[in-house]
């Protein structure tokens, strides 16, 4: 194996709300109220090689945008670190930090608020890159054109505000932002679910051309299981701010070993099981505030058992490309 | 993949919808608002004018005359010219102070609304950014000059600091700044977390530009409403302090300063001293209001229908 162009190694992000006065004050007098932390992101180790397309998967608000963002550099790590290149981000500084960070660009969920609504699309895209000095001013208006071109966008819309495009149009000119800077890593945070299934295919292949043209790597989150399963190449799954299953996407859909990613896959609608019933997973995804102690998964787990309420199960590496975090695994 | 996809609005490529152009079409569909940014336009016009459409400058003492005095209106004064709408206790034409008094009005109001404005935000911005303990003081600070009568804090002001237009000027600005800076900070808090803002941080873009280039303009709109009313306020605010003799004075004659003066002749029968400079007032708060108004319900997208 190649040597991971981005390696995330045990990053955690949590988010404290911390008490004002009066909280301390009624802390102090016997209330309840604490301060609340949220391990949004718990430990994660992962590891993409240069020119794959990894797909996070989980529920909503197990902490895969989050980590999406850690990874971007929107939100610093609480503990862990991110490796770019063999080098650690937060290290760096000058002119290595901004290459690194404008060598990981992210791909918003929203086409509408992820545009600023105030700017013409030219100076969306051009911005960055006439700021950063990667092109000169007088020329910054034919690379716009250029890489307007290069996302399915007609040039000569240039001049337009982002409110006169279609939600599918808007999610190009988030892409040709992106792409404005050169990166060679894209974050796409659930980047197609706001748009029509008709858009979403011409938005999947649009990802997949530029891949190949530019040899770009992605961390590509979603919730949609069919999507990931088109465009990645390994899958990794997320539940409650840890990974408890990543291997290369076909081996994951033929055989889950996670209890999770079974009862997730056993209930995914497809063609040829229209006429069962689906049963959903039981129980409610735990709060974020307050996890179960050991396995996160244990209260709504069919193999849990004692062991699995004391001790937190570690990603094993359970083949050369595989790794699970389950202590019964073998048992499924 | 490779073509292009064409836009799906029809607008001819010559005639491109700008934000302003949508703006405006929505801002002329209210006939009461379209009025009375007209009222606006022709007050402003008047009183920029003032020097060359009035016969008398009521500022040079040498062109009044004490013989003029109390004329009620469509008098001819000893100059030669008629006084449209009548003379003052010192003999100056009203038509002529009114206009010279809205110059004043308008532009104290139009200044320190600027002053208040640009302090405001650039503190609410800061506590919107820096958040945390900074941003508990400026609120609080805010919060205690907002319990206060603006008019009260004025009022004080000006009585320390003694008359003068730069004083109320000051005073002005010390008693509005704080609506300012409370109405950037929400809509600043708002806009930060949203996702444009986080696709600049990850191009790289240094803070001041994210909160310049990015926050800021789309916090305008708001500050734009506050600013019309606040401009408005500033001048009926200013109107009351010269009323009350802490204002302006006498040899700068504002709205105020003339409606203060005809007072004393209301039971004598000669309204016209204190009422015309009372209703230019009235109009030009009026027509400013209503203009912000519908800027309010234009630029608020939850007012949309």
């Amino acid at each position: 194996m190649t040597a991971p162009l981005l390696e995330i190694r045990g990053v955690s992000k949590r988010f404290t709300k911390r008490l004002d006065v009066a909280g301390k004050i009624a802390q102090h007098l016997g209330s309840k109220i604490r301060e609340e932390t949220v391990h949004a992101v718990d430990a994660v180790d992962l590891s993409i090689a240069p020119g794959e397309v990894l797909g996070l998967v989980g529920e909503s608000g197990c902490g895969k945008s989050t980590l999406g963002r850690v990874v971007a550099g929107i939100h610093g790590a609480s503990d862990g670190q991110i490796l770019y290149d063999g080098t650690d981000i937060a290290a760096l500084t000058g002119a290595e930090k901004r290459a690194a960070t404008l060598a990981i660009q992210m791909i918003f969920q929203d086409p509408f608020a992820s545009l600023n609504p105030r700017m013409r699309v030219e100076d969306i895209i051009g911005e960055a890159p006439r700021v950063h000095g990667l092109v000169s001013t007088s020329d910054t208006s034919d690379y716009v054109e250029e890489v307007m071109g290069k996302v399915g966008l007609d040039p000569s819309l240039k001049r337009r505000y982002p409110h006169q495009f279609s939600g599918g149009q808007r999610q190009r000119i988030g892409i040709a932002r992106a792409l404005a800077v050169k990166p060679k890593f894209l974050v796409c945070d659930e980047a197609i679910a706001a748009l029509d299934v008709s858009i979403q295919a011409q938005v999947i292949n649009l990802f997949m051309d530029l891949r190949q043209k530019l040899g770009l790597t992605y961390l590509f989150i979603s919730h949609d299981l069919s999507v990931v399963e088109h465009i990645a190449d390994r899958v990794a799954l997320m539940y409650l701010g840890r990974i408890v299953e990543s291997a290369p996407t076909e081996e994951l859909f033929a055989a889950p070993k996670h209890p999770y990613t079974k009862a997730l896959l056993a209930e995914a609608p497809r063609l040829d099981q229209r006429k069962r019933d689906f049963a959903p997973i039981e129980g409610e995804i735990p709060s974020p505030l307050d996890p179960p102690p050991g396995c996160h998964f244990n209260p709504r787990c069919p193999l849990a058992r004692e062991d699995c309420r004391a001790r937190r199960p570690m990603l094993e590496t359970i083949s050369p490309t595989r790794a699970v975090a389950c202590h019964h695994w073998t048992e499924t | 993949m490779s073509d292009t996809i064409a836009p799906e609005t029809s607008t001819p490529a010559t005639k491109v919808e700008t934000p302003f152009r949508r703006f405006a079409s929505e801002f002329f569909e209210s006939r009461i608002a379209t009025v009375a940014l007209c009222l606006l336009g022709l007050i402003i016009v008047l009183a920029v004018l003032a020097p060359w459409i009035t016969p008398q400058n009521p500022y040079d003492l040498a062109q009044v005359d004490v013989m003029d005095g109390r004329l009620p209106p469509g008098s001819e004064a000893f100059a030669g010219y008629t006084m449209w709408l009548g003379s003052d206790g010192s003999g100056r034409d009203l038509y002529s102070a009114i206009l010279y008094g809205l110059r004043i009005s308008l532009s104290v109001g139009v200044a320190s609304g600027i002053i208040a404005l640009t302090i405001g935000m650039a503190i609410g911005l800061l506590a919107a950014y820096a958040g945390g303990r900074t941003e508990n003081i400026i609120m609080r600070v805010v919060d205690l000059q907002l319990s206060f009568p603006a008019a009260l804090v004025a009022l004080m002001l000006v009585a320390i600091m003694g008359k003068g237009v730069d004083k109320i000027i000051l005073a002005l600005v010390v008693a509005q700044w704080a609506y300012y800076a409370r109405t950037v900070r929400g809509t600043a808090l708002v806009e930060r977390n949203k996702e444009y803002v986080e696709a600049a941080q990850c191009l790289g873009l240094s803070r001041l530009r994210v909160v310049f280039r990015h926050i800021l303009p789309n916090c305008l709109a708001p500050l734009i409403v506050v600013g019309t009313v606040q401009t408005a306020h500033a001048i009926s605010l200013e109107a009351t302090l010269s009323f009350l003799g802490v204002g302006l004075p006498q040899t700068e004659p504002s709205l105020g300063v003339l409606i203060a003066n005809g007072f004393e002749y209301m039971l004598s029968g000669r309204y016209w001293i204190s009422v015309f400079p009372g209703l230019a007032l009235l109009l030009t708060v009026v027509s400013i209001n209503l203009v912000g108004d519908q800027l309010r319900d234009v630029l608020n997208p939850r007012l949309k229908k």
